[in-house]
């Protein structure tokens, strides 16, 4: 895999490891993880943000989207926001427990992200023996998507970039995998409702092969019936409208193929063909094997925890931390205090894009700009060939 | 003060009732947290409350959430009674251990509220009877090996409550779903927020059948048992839950350095006097 390039912003000198700032969403900061000897880990620590931290993240776009009529109108909208995101922060280790956890492919395709709870000693106000217990996670370390396609800006005009063969099949291959890992979380009943790529991130093999893998899954809901409503929003075109300001606008040179792949993709009838499937698959595995052991007990109390035991599956599959979903970083406290304490920092120069708002600001005058120079979709092969 | 080591443990949220938030220890162990009056006001408004066999509203919120938090500041009292060998009787409510760190919970402010109920508790881990009664309500019929089992485990619930009372303590909400089975297959109460020790009181809970809140389908937030077991539930109560079964057993095996001329006098006097303030449990 390559290595990541060494983050420009001031690090933090921990006791054991380095920390380079790299940027925040709305529920954490997150810091690539280096040895004091400026050697990568290879992995992040996302540190949670509080209330108040995630409640200033959020205010700026709100501002633009949310509709009100006063200062203190606005403050409640942004309240309300807040404890949303935070209850999706507080959900994320859904993700890593159970079934979902011992599937080693799968947290693979979750940056192989670790819990890191620790008790960390409360300000003194709270008295002499308080902790208090933030959930950290760590993840491996990968460029984010939207970073990579920052390099196809503007790609429709030849000056600016250039586009080879290999290039585009990459391309086609990216967006194959941003299907794909949606299908993935299907099947384990996760569906991410806001379709952003700024939530995935990319690897390089030595090969040149790419794998995206998810960055960030905080906003996900596992209601079938709701996702069934999104899917008919197809809120996955949200990154390709100039008006979305709280999307990355998707570098217009894609946006056909994105399109046609993603509106075959995400449709109601696949939705229902890969939920829950591997859920289902473990759930009926583990009631035959506790039936057989039921059937087998000797003694009445055994063969009742086992049908008890069987009747809880849809619980109980879903719990409990794996060895491997627990952080072995050995992160010292005084570190994780470090961290915490750390806070209010801006995402660094390199997150806002001026190309990206030259796109943006070409297609709100020129919405049929997209269309001067399309990545060849089968529809374009297929006519290519009747043409010629 | 001790610096504690990160991954020590790693919590997480297996759900709440309208009392505690419950957390996984991954241990085999729970812990519980009581709900703020805030977040019990949230859990009691979507609940509702009936007088028992009736579908007449109980009382207004306010006074059912007070219930709420007042009836769980009971808990450390029982969990801590000396008994000469109280390892039997904790075993049946899942080994509680009232956890030494009350410190944590901070002074109440308006926007966070524990009243009395100023402690957390660990308890073993268990399967809940709730889920598994969640999951039989959703299959299509009952099968004949579910109907077996389950006729099964309500005698074994009546075997367990009967034990509580030679202890001189009963839960007076009789919640099958509050009852599961754990790692060794011992069936245990889990919801400690609800029990007394006053025999009149719980005298009266059989004589009314609270227990038939388990078959009432106005209460919604008792899981069900299949309407093919409500006869045999009835019944098999109706034979077991008696003032006769409650005298045969009620504290015969109490034995504690706690209970003297005195305290028990201070305990039936206080009794009577929260009688009158706490009249939801005694509707």
């Amino acid at each position: 895999m390559t290595q990541q390039p060494l983050p420009s912003t001031a690090p933090l000198d921990g006791t054991l490891y380095r920390y380079y700032f790299v940027g925040h969403g709305a529920q954490f900061r997150v810091y690539s993880v280096y040895t004091l000897d400026d050697k990568p880990t290879g992995r992040v620590i996302k540190v949670p943000l509080d209330f108040e931290e995630t409640k200033s993240s959020i205010i700026a776009p709100l501002k633009l989207v949310a509709q009100y009529n006063t200062e203190e109108e606005l403050d409640e909208l942004a309240d309300k926001r807040t404890r949303e995101v935070m209850q999706f922060k507080h959900d994320m280790p859904n993700l890593m427990q159970g079934i979902m956890g011992e599937d080693k492919t799968f947290m693979s395709k979750l940056g192989n992200m670790k819990v890191l709870q620790a008790p960390i000693p409360a300000p003194v106000k709270s008295g002499p023996s308080a902790y208090y217990l933030p959930i950290f996670f760590t993840q491996d370390y990968v460029m984010t998507l939207d970073a990579y396609l920052q390099h196809f800006r503007l790609a429709t005009i030849s000056y600016t970039r250039d586009l080879d063969l290999r290039t585009i099949k990459m391309l086609k291959q990216v967006i194959r995998q941003m299907i794909a890992l949606n299908f993935l979380i299907w099947e384990y009943g996760i569906f991410e409702f806001v379709f952003k790529p700024e939530n995935l991130g990319i690897r390089f093999s030595k090969h040149g092969t790419v794998e995206l893998i998810w960055m960030d899954l905080a906003e996900h809901i596992t209601d079938l019936e709701k996702a069934e409503k999104i899917i008919g929003e197809k809120r996955w075109l949200h990154p390709l409208m100039p008006h979305k300001i709280d999307y990355q606008f998707m570098p217009t040179v894609l946006h056909d193929y994105y399109t046609t792949a993603c509106s075959r993709a995400f449709t109601v009838d696949n939705l229902r063909k890969h939920w829950r499937k591997r859920c289902i698959r473990a759930e009926s595995k583990y009631a035959r094997e506790l039936k057989m052991k039921e059937l087998l007990s000797y003694s009445h109390k055994q063969s009742v925890t086992h049908w008890v035991n069987r009747h809880n599956l849809s619980v109980t599959l879903y719990r409990g931390f794996q060895k491997h979903t627990i952080d072995d970083m050995d992160i010292p406290i005084a570190d994780l205090e470090l961290l915490l304490r750390d806070r209010h920092r801006a995402n660094p120069p390199e997150n806002s894009f001026r190309e990206e708002q030259i796109e943006r600001h070409l297609a709100r005058s020129k919405p049929l700009v997209r269309l001067l120079f399309p990545l060849p979709t089968h529809e374009n092969n297929r006519q290519k060939a009747n043409n010629s | 003060m001790q610096q504690p080591k990160t991954g020590a443990t790693t919590f997480s949220e297996l759900g709440h009732g309208a009392q505690f938030k419950v957390y996984d220890m991954q241990n085999d162990r729970v812990l519980k947290i009581p709900l703020t009056e805030a977040e019990t006001y949230q859990v009691a408004k979507r609940r509702r409350n009936i007088v028992h066999g009736t579908i007449e509203e109980i009382a207004s919120l306010d006074v059912r959430v007070q219930t709420f938090m007042n009836s769980k500041a009971r808990i450390p009292a029982m969990v801590t009674h000396h008994f000469d060998d109280p390892s039997e009787f904790l075993a049946l409510i899942g080994n509680p251990i009232i956890a030494p760190v009350s410190e944590l919970l901070p002074e109440d402010t308006p926007e966070k509220r524990w009243a009395a109920a100023r402690f957390v508790y660990t308890q073993d881990k268990v399967a809940m009877a709730n889920t598994m009664l969640h999951n039989i309500s959703k299959m299509p019929e009952l099968l004949s090996g579910d109907e077996r089992r389950l006729k099964r485990y309500i005698e074994d619930y009546i075997q367990l409550v009967y034990k509580t009372w030679e202890y001189g303590y009963s839960d007076y909400i009789f919640k099958l779903g509050d009852t599961g089975t754990d790692k060794k297959g011992n069936m245990i109460i889990v919801d400690l927020g609800e029990w007394t020790t006053d025999v009149d009181f719980i005298n009266r809970a059989l004589v009314e059948k609270w227990w038939l809140d388990n078959v009432n389908h106005q209460k919604s937030d008792f899981p069900k048992l299949p309407q093919k077991l409500e006869d045999f539930y009835i019944k098999t109560l109706e034979a077991a839950f008696t003032p006769e079964e409650l005298a045969k057993r009620w504290r015969t095996k109490h034995t504690c350095s706690d209970c003297n001329e005195e305290t028990t006098t201070i305990a039936a006097f206080v009794s009577t006097k929260v009688a009158e303030i706490d009249y939801i449990d005694r509707l």
